[in-house]
């Protein structure tokens, strides 16, 4: 600036200086102005694209969560667009230039990948072991996290330390997708407690599997796993492992009113809400890089009281359960 | 950077022109969060026993195989105060087996209420249950659970002393092939093919079976049964389940007195008996606790034995000796038709309602024996039953039954059940009831006609008093119950008082010149004991259970009477001797090693007499089972196992002559799935 000056002094009149370093502060408010109208377009820029497997139902309850929570931070300035797989098959990646992509459901986090984005992708309404099997298919491209459906197996052995504390051997059926769950579980209840798993490659297999796993358990737990989540295969769990007096620790409402007898599992409002706030952490911040792919903040905790007493199990009540649950949690 | 985009959203389009399926071999949200059919609904899920107004014993599938048992009346000496009498060669049926609670009883225990996956396998002719003529084998049952005490609210008349509820395997639960075969003394010959398949909305199982003996010893009274049965479990929808059971069986039975004893009035013969059953059920779930079902079910049973006789001695018309003069017919045709409705319903958080109404209708044809000269000799019986379960406070439990019925033969009468049930804390409970149980007569003891023609002449032998009323038990009891808290350990303490009344007997008319003997209400009792049951799965394998009955008996019946021109006299005689002192039962199960379970079964019971002759008293016995079984490896489960029974010494458990000693058997079990 100053060689300019000092070469247009010698150049220039001085009243014609006056005029320059009047259009000069003219011109400075204007990139200002621009500057700030830039940053207005970027506060829209603030942009975030959900995109549902589908219409109704979970996806709908699960978005409006979402919604109503990105609209409540209203300091951020975040605005979520929803945008149908048809959408996306025309090309709305390109028209819009979102922040992050929340793909809600697996085949929307199938599509929503394959697709190659841009900008960060989290997965919502997914089990761990799709999502896994996603990336795998898909391989590395744009940036990626996930927040699962199901909880981590510490979180649901801590369920069991709460609700039966003298539980000692637990039982457990998975098929050939879920078997990193089965690796997990060996190595979290080495030493707390005897574990009784079989894999079930299948539908043939179920009831043998069964049978042997059940003998002197404690507690079952529910894996979902497409070998063994059949309706009719559900429903002899259900019964076999009632005959043999034990307990069933499901993965979701819907298996708790079929006879399980307690259930750890995420609503899609609360997995809405969790969604919310990591976006807001992201546009807070300004980084928009995704946090490593985790389990659901929220839970809710439910005893089906029939099958519990039908077994002689006194359990506590669901409040005491969530307030020892989360008791145990903040000590981690 | 720009062309490699579209190049790649190019790719992209092209992957989305093909049918993307989320991955049908992973899970997906629809598992996390959709709806799932009520599975355990209210009525799989049987009261807990905390909660029960009334002691409740479960024989499950691991103390049946334990037992050694090879015929199912078999299975009862496990139960706290039930005795099992084997008679033969009794006039009235071929080898009637007694299954009685606290005694009391002939060779047709008619005391109890005995249900097939809910359906009553009573006989409606003569009483009792036909053990020998079931369609059903020792492997098709999963459990019994047995209600110890008048159960009237819920289980209806004959629920008198006791509930017994035989529930059978389902399909899932024994999928694929298995065969058994059995060998034993006695020329014991027992074959089973059973087979389940599981579908989506379809679970059937069909199990053929065979079994023949030659009885006991010294009398005629070999049998052979073949049977055959299928049940069938289907789910329309999610609320909507149909069961459908359907059995046959039947065979020839040997029958009549030892040649060298040689009656001429119960020659040697061989006597037919078949019979079937169809049973329909429909279940629809309305919610988690709150079920509607209707049943119906029909049991037809046949027996056919009629011959010519000679009548030995007294009778004045009889020709001489060594001349058959008359024609025994026997034979006997049976048929029970049932209708039920209930409905299970939660009124508010602290009260459950069962409640519903029966209609039956049993009809039975010996119009030239039994129910001479009658069509068929028929009971219509309605029944309305309710029981409420109420819960005020987690440690109360108050059970309030009540069934009002009317029937044909003795008119109305009512069945209240009251139960109340305090938790003490952590497993124990403390049970205090009471309940009032009937016995409907059975059609014999209502409408007996059994006439002889000798010579043209009809003589009576067996005829009914008319204006019977049913028998009635006023029972009272206190109850303990500890359940451990890993479920593995549970002692369960029983005192009871039964007051029974109008005992229906069949003495003999003393003046009478052929003997007749006539039903009649005519006999009371009082039982007073304590029950002690005791169990404990140590884990794996192992498990020992340990029942005790103590019962004391006093009453009297008619045992003979005179109908003189002034009236009639009767002679009474005590009913103490006919419910033992002590009854006792140890069953023990643990593993020798990997594969083989070895068990042993126990049973000592007082002496005890049966109603056909009171002074008959059958000695107190020891009976002791063994049993060693051998896991052959394989995905099917299967086994050999062998069996030594009675080795404690031959023993007598009815009337002095039909023994019991050593028996032997192998059983070989083969799965294949």
């Amino acid at each position: 600036m100053r060689s300019l000056q000092a070469r247009g002094s010698r150049l220039w009149r001085p009243g014609l200086r006056r005029v320059a370093g009047a259009l000069a502060t003219l011109f400075n408010c204007l990139f200002i102005i621009a500057g700030f109208s830039a940053s207005q377009v970027h506060a829209a820029d603030n942009m975030i694209l959900i995109v549902p497997s589908a219409s109704g139902g979970a996806y709908v309850e699960f978005t409006d969560s979402l919604q109503s929570a990105l609209r409540q931070d209203g300091g951020n300035r975040i605005e979520a667009v929803i945008v149908t797989l048809a959408q996306l098959r025309n090309g709305a990646l390109d028209k819009y230039k979102p922040r992050m992509i929340v793909a809600v459901g697996t085949h929307a986090t199938q599509a929503v990948l394959a697709s190659r984005p841009g900008a960060p992708v989290l997965a919502t309404l997914i089990p761990r072991v799709s999502y896994h099997a996603i990336l795998l298919q898909t391989g590395a491209g744009s940036q990626h996290s996930a927040i699962f459906l199901d909880h981590s197996i510490e979180r649901r052995l801590r369920l069991v330390a709460v609700a039966l504390p003298r539980a000692r051997q637990i039982a457990a059926l998975a098929g050939s997708a879920t078997q990193e769950i089965v690796t997990e579980l060996k190595a979290a209840v080495s030493g707390r407690y005897r574990l009784r798993v079989r894999t079930v490659h299948k539908p043939e297999m179920v009831d043998r599997a069964l049978a042997s796993v059940l003998i002197d358990s404690d507690i079952f737990l529910a894996v979902a796993d497409p070998a063994i989540s059949e309706q009719h295969i559900v429903r002899n769990m259900l019964l076999a492992s009632y005959r043999h007096r034990v307990p069933v620790l499901a993965y979701s409402a819907g298996l708790l009113r079929a006879g399980a007898t307690i259930a750890l599992y995420s609503t899609p409002t609360q997995l809405g809400r969790h969604t919310a706030e990591l976006v807001s952490e992201r546009a807070r911040s300004g980084r928009w890089i995704l946090p490593r792919a985790q389990q659901p903040r929220y839970y809710k905790i439910g005893v089906n009281g029939h099958v519990a007493r039908s077994l002689g199990l006194n359990l506590p009540s669901e409040a005491l359960l969530m307030k020892r649950m989360q008791a145990l949690e903040s000590r981690q | 950077m720009r062309a490699m985009l579209t190049a790649g959203s190019g790719l992209a389009l092209g992957l989305f022109c093909l049918p993307v399926w989320a991955d049908p071999g992973m899970p997906n949200e629809e598992d996390f969060l959709g709806e799932l059919p009520v599975v355990l609904s209210a009525t799989r899920l049987s009261q807990p026993r905390s909660d029960a107004p009334a002691s409740i014993t479960v024989i499950d599938r691991a103390m049946i195989e334990a037992s050694g048992a090879q015929s199912i009346p078999e299975l009862f000496r496990l139960v706290p105060g039930f005795q099992v009498g084997h008679d033969t060669n009794d006039l009235l049926s071929a080898d009637p087996i007694a299954v009685t609670y606290h005694g009391l009883s002939n060779a047709f225990a008619r005391g109890m209420q005995v249900l097939v996956d809910g359906r009553s396998i009573y006989s409606p002719d003569f009483g009792g249950v036909q053990w020998h003529s079931l369609a059903l084998d020792v492997d098709d049952i999963e459990r019994i659970e047995i209600i110890r005490g008048p159960n009237g609210a819920a289980y209806g008349v004959n629920a008198f002393m006791a509930v017994i509820n035989i529930i059978t395997r389902s399909a899932a639960e024994s999928r694929g092939l298995a065969l058994r075969a059995t060998m034993g003394t006695n020329g014991e010959r027992q074959s089973l093919v059973r087979y389940g398949a599981v579908g989506t909305n379809l679970d059937m199982s069909v199990s053929i079976g065979f079994r023949s003996d030659e009885g006991h010893g010294s009398f005629f009274d070999s049998k052979q049964l073949h049977f055959a049965s299928i049940r069938g479990e289907y789910r329309l929808n999610d609320r909507d389940t149909f069961n459908i059971n359907l059995g046959q069986g039947g065979g020839p039975h040997q029958a009549g007195a030892h040649p060298i004893a040689a009656p001429l009035d119960n020659p040697m013969r061989t006597v037919q008996r078949d019979g079937d059953y169809q049973q329909i059920m429909w279940r629809r779930v309305h919610s988690t606790d709150s079920e509607t079902r209707i049943q119906y079910y029909r049991n037809y049973h046949d027996y056919r034995d009629a011959y010519w006789a000679d009548l030995i001695g007294a009778t004045p018309l009889s020709l001489p000796d060594g001349i058959p003069e008359t024609i025994i017919n026997q034979s006997i045709v049976v048929e029970r038709q049932d209708i039920e409705f209930q409905n299970i319903l939660r009124l508010g958080s602290a009260w459950r309602l069962v409640w519903g109404f029966e209609g039956r209708w049993d009809a039975a044809r010996a119009p030239q024996g039994w129910f001479y000269g009658m069509a068929a000799a028929t009971n219509t019986l309605y029944r309305a039953f309710s029981n409420a379960e109420w819960q005020p406070s987690k440690r109360w439990t108050i059970n309030l039954g009540l069934m009002g019925e009317h029937n044909e033969s003795t008119g109305l009468g009512y069945s209240p059940r009251i139960g109340l049930n305090y938790r003490l804390g952590t497993g124990r409970t403390l049970r205090a009831s009471y309940s009032h149980g009937q016995r409907t007569p059975a059609l014999l003891e209502r409408y007996a006609n059994a006439v002889l023609l000798i010579a043209g002449t009809p003589v009576t032998l067996y005829n009914s008093a008319p204006g019977m009323r049913p028998e009635c038990i006023k029972s009272y009891e206190i109850g303990y119950l500890y359940e451990s808290d890993s479920r593995r350990s549970s002692i369960d303490i029983r005192l009871y008082q039964d007051i029974i009344d109008d005992l229906i007997v069949y003495p003999i008319d003393a003046l009478s010149p052929f003997f007749t003997a006539t039903f009649m209400n005519g006999g009371f009792a009082n039982i007073r004991g304590a029950e002690f049951e005791w169990r404990w799965r140590p884990g794996g394998r192992g498990l020992l259970s340990f029942s005790y009955a103590y019962a004391e008996q006093t009453g009297s019946f008619i045992s003979g009477y005179s109908n003189t021109p002034l009236g009639a006299t009767y002679v009474w005689t005590s009913t103490g001797a006919t419910t033992p002192r002590h009854t006792l039962n140890l069953l023990g199960a643990w593993p020798m090693g990997e594969r083989t379970t070895a068990s042993l079964n126990l049973s000592h019971v007082s002496p005890m007499a049966w109603f056909e002759i009171v002074t008959n008293v059958a000695p107190a016995y020891n009976k002791l089972d063994v049993r060693v079984a051998h896991a052959l490896g394989g995905e099917g489960g299967s086994r050999i196992e062998f069996v030594a029974q009675n080795l404690a010494g031959t023993f007598t458990d009815f009337t002095k002559g039909v023994t019991f000693d050593r028996r032997y058997y192998v059983v070989l079990r083969m799965g294949l799935k």
